[in-house]
């Protein structure tokens, strides 16, 4: 089937609001009478909170309103459990935990009336190790302890597996914490009407779950919240729930004015969520030739002082332990611990970078034992169409050899020995793979979307959706499949979205599902409106309805094109008949549970893979290691839009290697010691590589037009790609992410002994 | 308890703002870009760290790109300050605005202003720019969205345009 919107490289449909600073953003907006809010934090990672003074702060001039724990209707949220509060009352768990929060008439005010409200606490004993946090002696952080989930994969039997294996190969794996680091801080506008209706202004990316959450704290029936998302400064999961939202609520509440909250860069350190450190051990089991028998597998994820989004990212990692492979005998053991830390919440990859990062090094691991090439080591145990997954799921449109191969060939695997000839005395050369299955839409729960479409009388059509273009080009993508899908120009399509009063409900732009699932969720609503469009057409036409296409905004006889109508004057007839023409369709990804004791189980709607190849050059004086080029294949499904696909890729690929090389949170006793960009070090334009994207399309058969996902998938095999290719240049196995120049250096050092 | 919001005494700056002339009233411990987004609404200078780290707040002074967030405010007392906002308008885009929306070099867009702006005053050093050179021109504005490529491909063809067209 030829397309001629949908794989076409449109220009961006939002762009020139971009590029001429026009877009707005949360703290572009204003208000007038507007006040500043700010929030007091702890002062220690574990205490009781024993007085809070705020009576010195509320004589200054000009603070409006100061609120602690007493003033919040109800006191708890969370994504999955609801296990962390609003404003600690009793306790505080890490330095994020905000006390009280101030509303003042400007922001020098809000941060004077901060530093005078006086906290007495009451210090008590902390643990800030994941696998500390498990023993009973480890002091307790919530009143159950701090084993917050036990996550099982069975398949097969290991302890056999084991048995009838050749070898047994063993890593183990440390990766850290880390920041999205959006550059739009977390910011937020709450207003209030004479009526009591809350409207808050933030660029959220879950708005109707983050509604519901927010009518429960405020105790307000949903109608009574309204959430605007403005222009988003970047997400990467990062908005995937609430943050400031409840503290502007309930101090425009108080004041009847509206507030401002917008965090500073070391508040999103200390404050936002971020990504879960894993402790990761693996134990495979193989034949000499190089098949995989066995597989066993244990991690710990710190979730820091809440749970959060903590339970569903570690499910996501232990059903991707197995990696893109079809191994028979796997047992996989996940741990969820809290400790006194930051909290870890939902961050591009979900799960998954981290576990990718020790299994396809352990991969590498293995063919070096094994003496088999590791691409070959690879293919020889790739998942096929038609092969069963770890939780028994049979895969379909599986492109995953595809990308081995293509990125092999791009990257000149056969001739990578040859790259000793780019070496010098200091400067060795390398070349490293990793490869990736992952998942579109969420673990086991609904994730569904919603469209309303309405063609207008002069043939364009206005798309409602709840999904917000958090910066990734979403709305182009979804206008595409409007367009392509009605048969007219994307000129005539116009996205709505942004506002929870009146768009649809949508999961939101997280979980890589935005054009699978709304993308689906558009094309049925278009499908919808066009079949009445339709047949007012063939009835004027007089012909049968499935004698009709679309094309160019006209309707016409296949065929036979000078027998047409268009678009708009089918939908003005629709109209004076009195039948308008407008359709709302959903769509929700087919998965279930898992079994709770096996982890068997549809856990996701459909699977995308990846192989992406990195080169790089190691000074082996300095222990600087500097990407040359990666090669990243990437099977999308279908590229609806191939520009914008890239622009996926390439910024996954700068934050995978940020994980690989750069960025960790650097935490003592609880307190981050690197809160800002000087000393978290994210990649800059110095540090990117060439890139050379290959996009692979592997139709689902579930999907818009075949297109699967492409957002998260990118990040995710930079990582280990980067540290098999430092192995493969200086033969040291880097396995505590991130690959420093410190790190290499010593382990160049120990090496030589 | 000395207040930080009660020091200081205002006084008047004049300045050329993306080529007229503005005269505001500062507090000495105002930063440029406080005055450039609260006090004369040109809302399209970001801020994402206020110490000078991300690059987001970048503008042009006498030519040169500058961090807002690290400029008091006398400071550009009878200076010119270019920011996004002077940069190009619609049907009349500067070349790099044409070759961002072209290369899809935009993501989230809230870096884009100041990459922008990094991005003229490279070019308007250095017509021809090596990849090195952007890439070292741009270096102190991070973005988190586009892993940089498609804004060093913008950048070089922008410069090619502006061989061509001769400017």
């Amino acid at each position: 089937m030829t397309h001629t919107i949908v794989g076409k490289s449109i220009t961006r449909i939002d762009v020139l609001d971009k590029i001429l600073g026009r877009s707005k953003y949360a703290d572009d907006l204003e208000f007038p009478d507007v006040l500043y809010a700010k929030l007091l934090r702890s002062k220690f990672p574990h205490a009781q909170i024993i007085n809070i003074d705020t009576s010195k702060a509320e004589k200054l001039s000009g603070v409006k309103a100061i609120i602690t724990a007493k003033d919040v209707p109800v006191n708890t949220f969370g994504i999955q459990f609801k296990d962390q509060v609003i404003l600690a009352s009793n306790k505080v768990r890490y330095l994020g935990d905000p006390v009280a929060a101030v509303a003042a008439e400007s922001k020098e005010l809000a941060e004077d009336a901060i530093e005078l409200i006086t906290v007495k606490y009451k210090e008590l004993p902390a643990v800030f190790d994941s696998r500390e946090a498990l023993k009973a002696s480890a002091p307790k952080i919530h009143d159950g302890g701090n084993f917050a989930a036990h996550r099982k994969i069975r398949l097969g039997n290991v302890k056999k597996g084991f048995q009838i294996s050749d070898e047994i190969i063993e890593d183990s794996f440390t990766t850290q914490k880390m920041e999205h680091s959006h550059i739009e801080p977390h910011t937020g506008i709450a207003t209030v009407d004479a009526n009591g209706k809350v409207t808050i202004r933030s660029s959220l990316s879950v708005p109707f779950v983050a509604r519901a959450e927010l009518a429960r704290v405020l105790k307000l029936p949903i109608t009574k919240i309204r959430i605007i998302q403005p222009e988003c400064g970047g997400n990467f999961g990062g908005r995937n729930e609430i943050s400031l939202e409840p503290y502007i609520a309930l101090l425009a509440m108080k004041t009847k004015q509206p507030v401002k909250m917008v965090w500073s860069r070391e508040e999103e350190f200390i404050g936002s969520t971020i990504r879960h450190s894993y402790f990761i051990e693996y134990k495979t089991g193989v034949k000499k030739d190089g098949r995989l028998i066995a597989r066993e597998v244990k991690m710990i994820s710190d979730a820091g002082a809440y749970s959060s989004y903590g339970e569903s990212a570690l499910t996501k990692s232990c059903i991707l332990a197995s990696g893109p492979y079809k191994i028979p005998n796997v047992k996989v053991d996940g741990y969820l611990a809290f400790t006194n830390q930051p909290v870890g919440g939902a961050m591009r990859g979900f799960g998954a970078p981290q576990v990718f990062a020790a299994e396809e090094t352990h991969m590498d691991h293995i063919a070096n034992n094994l003496g088999i090439d590791t691409i070959e080591l690879r293919l020889k145990n790739a998942l096929k169409t038609g092969d069963q997954t770890v939780t028994g799921q049979i895969l379909h449109g599986v492109g995953f050899t595809k990308t081995i191969l293509k990125a092999a060939e791009a990257a000149r695997w056969d001739k990578h020995q040859l790259l000793t000839e780019k070496e010098t005395n200091t400067t060795k050369r390398g070349m490293g793979v990793a490869c990736l299955i992952y998942p579109v839409g969420f673990t086991e729960k609904a994730n569904p979307s919603a469209a309303f479409v309405k063609v207008n009388s002069d043939g364009t059509m206005n798309v409602s959706i709840g999904a917000l273009d958090v910066g990734q080009g979403s709305t182009t993508v979804l206008a595409q499949i409007a367009a392509e899908e009605l048969g007219t120009s994307i000129n005539n399509i116009s996205i709505v979205t942004g506002d929870t009063d009146t768009d649809p409900y949508d999961t939101g732009p997280i979980a890589s599902r935005v054009t699978y699932a709304t993308g689906n969720a558009v094309r049925f609503a278009t499908a919808k409106a066009k079949q009445m469009l339709l047949e007012v057409a063939a009835e004027s036409l007089t012909v049968n309805i499935d004698a009709l296409e679309t094309k160019d905004g006209v309707i016409y006889v296949r065929g036979a094109p000078q027998k047409c109508i268009s678009i708009a004057e089918a939908a003005l007839i629709c109209q004076q008949k009195g039948k308008p023409v407008a359709a709302t369709a959903s769509f929700n990804p087919p998965n279930a549970l898992l079994d709770p004791e096996t982890g068997q189980g549809k856990p996701y709607p459909t699977y995308v893979f990846a192989t992406q190849i990195a080169e790089l050059e190691v000074d082996t004086q300095t222990g600087y290691v500097k990407v040359i080029k990666i090669v990243a294949a990437h099977d999308v499904g279908k590229a609806i839009n191939p520009a914008l696909v890239r622009g996926q890729i390439i910024g996954g690929i700068g934050f995978g290697l940020g994980q690989a090389m750069l960025e960790k949170m650097v935490l003592a006793q609880g307190k981050n010691l690197n809160p800002n960009f000087l000393d978290y070090l994210l990649p800059t334009s110095l540090d990117m590589p060439d890139v050379e994207v290959l996009i692979i399309e592997e139709p689902e058969p579930t999907g818009p037009f075949g297109a699967k996902g492409v957002a998260e998938p990118s990040n995710v095999p930079t990582t280990p790609a980067i540290i098999n290719a430092i192995y493969d240049a200086v033969g040291i196995k880097i396995n505590d992410l991130p690959a420093t120049p410190e790190k290499v250096l010593k382990a160049l050092r120990e090496k030589k002994g | 308890m000395k207040l930080k919001c009660d020091i200081m005494i205002e006084q008047k700056i004049q300045f050329v703002l993306n080529g007229k002339s503005v005269e505001v009233a500062v507090k000495p411990n105002t930063t440029l870009v406080d005055v450039l987004r609260y006090q004369l609404k040109l809302t399209g200078t970001k801020r994402g760290c206020d110490r000078g780290n991300c690059g987001a707040c970048t503008v042009l002074l006498d030519g040169k790109s500058v961090y807002s967030c690290l400029i008091l405010a006398p400071k550009v007392n009878n200076r010119e300050v270019l920011t996004i906002e002077g940069l190009g308008e619609p049907g009349n885009l500067h070349p790099l605005q044409e070759a961002f929306m072209e290369h899809n070099a935009v993501q989230c867009g809230f870096c884009t202003p100041g990459m922008l702006l990094s991005a003229k005053a490279l070019l308007d050093d250095t017509p021809h720019p090596t990849k090195k050179e952007v890439k070292t021109a741009i270096s102190g504005n991070l973005c988190r969205c586009t892993g940089y490529i498609q804004i060093i491909e913008a950048i070089l063809d922008a410069a090619e345009r502006n061989a061509k067209k001769g400017r």
